[in-house]
């Protein structure tokens, strides 16, 4: 793959995400689109679906890839397909708000272009273990479960200033390096298109936001993750950079209400002093929390350098071990 | 930083469930790999669970900034 090529990509989809940001966050404003950022003392309004210039900004960049990177591979335009039809789940949810119940559905659903794609494969490589074969189970299960698991797991490690872009662009930049240097070139351009998108998000989406990504971004930047990794055949190297979110999720889970934490026990809250306090309930923010009180930002670089932590060992794992 | 104490537990339940994985993995190889496979990624899900839950509650006995009782 050419390398020039691969700076225009990058650039044009941060670029074009950057210029679409101004003109999107005035727009989901006036129509109503929005969040309050409750972890602030006046609590403001700010732009909710900002993740949908990163949408728009990829399919540019999947424009330009046509004539850069002549010829497109079907497995490339399945993974493609496959994150932007994740976005769009995540666009009607932003919107309209979807039940709970339904998301997984439609984004298992979202994942039929890779299943189709990726039929003839069967096993995962692990390890120190070896390639371990799943059959048929490989793209009936495994496929939509990775795709359905990613995205919700990226959509539940959210809500402070930076988090979510900030994991997500450490989390592609990652595998879209790996999946470079081990030549699955088709991981790794879908990587880059979105990478870009990503970082240009991560400037409005730092403390103090003015967007949030809504589930269009969260939802596809576990899509993503979860294309390279199955493309690529970086399936281990997805799990580890997914583990800070697994993590959360799993606190989550441990508790005797996994689902109704927030109604029984409310939102992290800000003291006087801009630290922030958290709810009693088990989750990854809440245990920085309780280890060191601290604000925001601080918060967010704290699970940033968590999550840098987790691309590393997924590296040096897949480079030397497996 | 003080809460990096927290990626550093994290690493150690990831680190010990992935070797119980490995163990389990080792100790079934008169099954067919497949199996061997399932039982062995059950085991790791399990101990990533417990593993969870004790950093949970190591978490929680650092409360108020008394890490430096470590």
């Amino acid at each position: 793959m050419n390398i020039l090529a691969i700076f225009i990509l990058l650039g044009a989809t941060s670029a074009m995400t950057f210029a679409l940001l101004p003109f999107l966050i005035p727009r989901l404003i006036k129509y109503g689109i929005t969040g309050l950022d409750i972890h602030k003392p006046d609590k403001p309004v700010r732009a909710e679906m900002g993740g949908a210039s990163i949408l728009l900004a990829s399919l540019v960049g999947l424009i330009l890839a046509y004539p850069l990177l002549d010829p497109l591979s079907l497995t490339f335009f399945a993974a493609f397909s496959t994150v932007v039809l994740v976005g769009i789940v995540g666009m009607i949810d932003d919107v309209v708000g979807l039940r709970q119940r339904y998301k997984p559905f439609l984004v298992a659903i979202a994942s039929v272009p890779l299943i189709y794609v990726l039929w003839g494969r069967a096993s995962i490589n692990f390890p120190l273990i070896g390639s371990i074969p799943f059959g048929l189970l490989y793209p009936l299960l495994i496929v939509p479960l990775a795709v359905t698991t990613s995205a919700n797991f990226s959509n539940i490690l959210a809500g402070f200033n930076g988090l979510e872009a900030g994991t997500a662009s450490i989390a592609i930049a990652a595998l879209t390096f790996l999946s470079w240097i081990r030549g699955q070139y088709d991981a790794s351009l879908i990587g880059i298109i979105f990478l870009g998108g990503y970082l240009a998000f991560l400037k409005y989406n730092w403390y103090p936001a003015k967007a949030f990504p809504g589930d269009t971004g969260t939802l596809m930047s576990g899509a993503v993750v979860a294309a390279i990794g199955l493309v690529g055949g970086l399936e281990f190297a997805a799990i580890v950079v997914t583990m800070p979110a697994a993590i959360d999720f799993t606190l989550k889970m441990l508790h005797r209400r996994p689902f109704a934490q927030r109604e029984i026990f409310g939102n992290t809250t800000v003291g006087s002093d801009g630290r922030l306090i958290p709810p009693p309930y088990p989750a990854l923010a809440h245990a920085f929390m309780n280890v060191s009180p601290m604000s925001e930002r601080s918060l967010v670089k704290s699970i940033l350098i968590m999550e840098m932590a987790y691309a590393l060992l997924a590296i040096l794992v897949t480079q030397f071990l497996m | 930083m003080k809460a990096d104490v927290v990626t550093i537990m994290s690493l150690g339940v990831v680190g010990l469930s992935a070797l119980l994985m490995l163990v389990v993995w080792r100790a079934t190889d008169f099954l067919e790999p497949f199996w061997r496979g399932v039982i062995s990624f059950a085991a790791w899900i399990a101990g990533f669970a417990v593993g969870c839950m004790l950093l949970w509650r190591g978490v929680s006995r650092l409360r108020n900034g008394k890490v430096g009782r470590l």
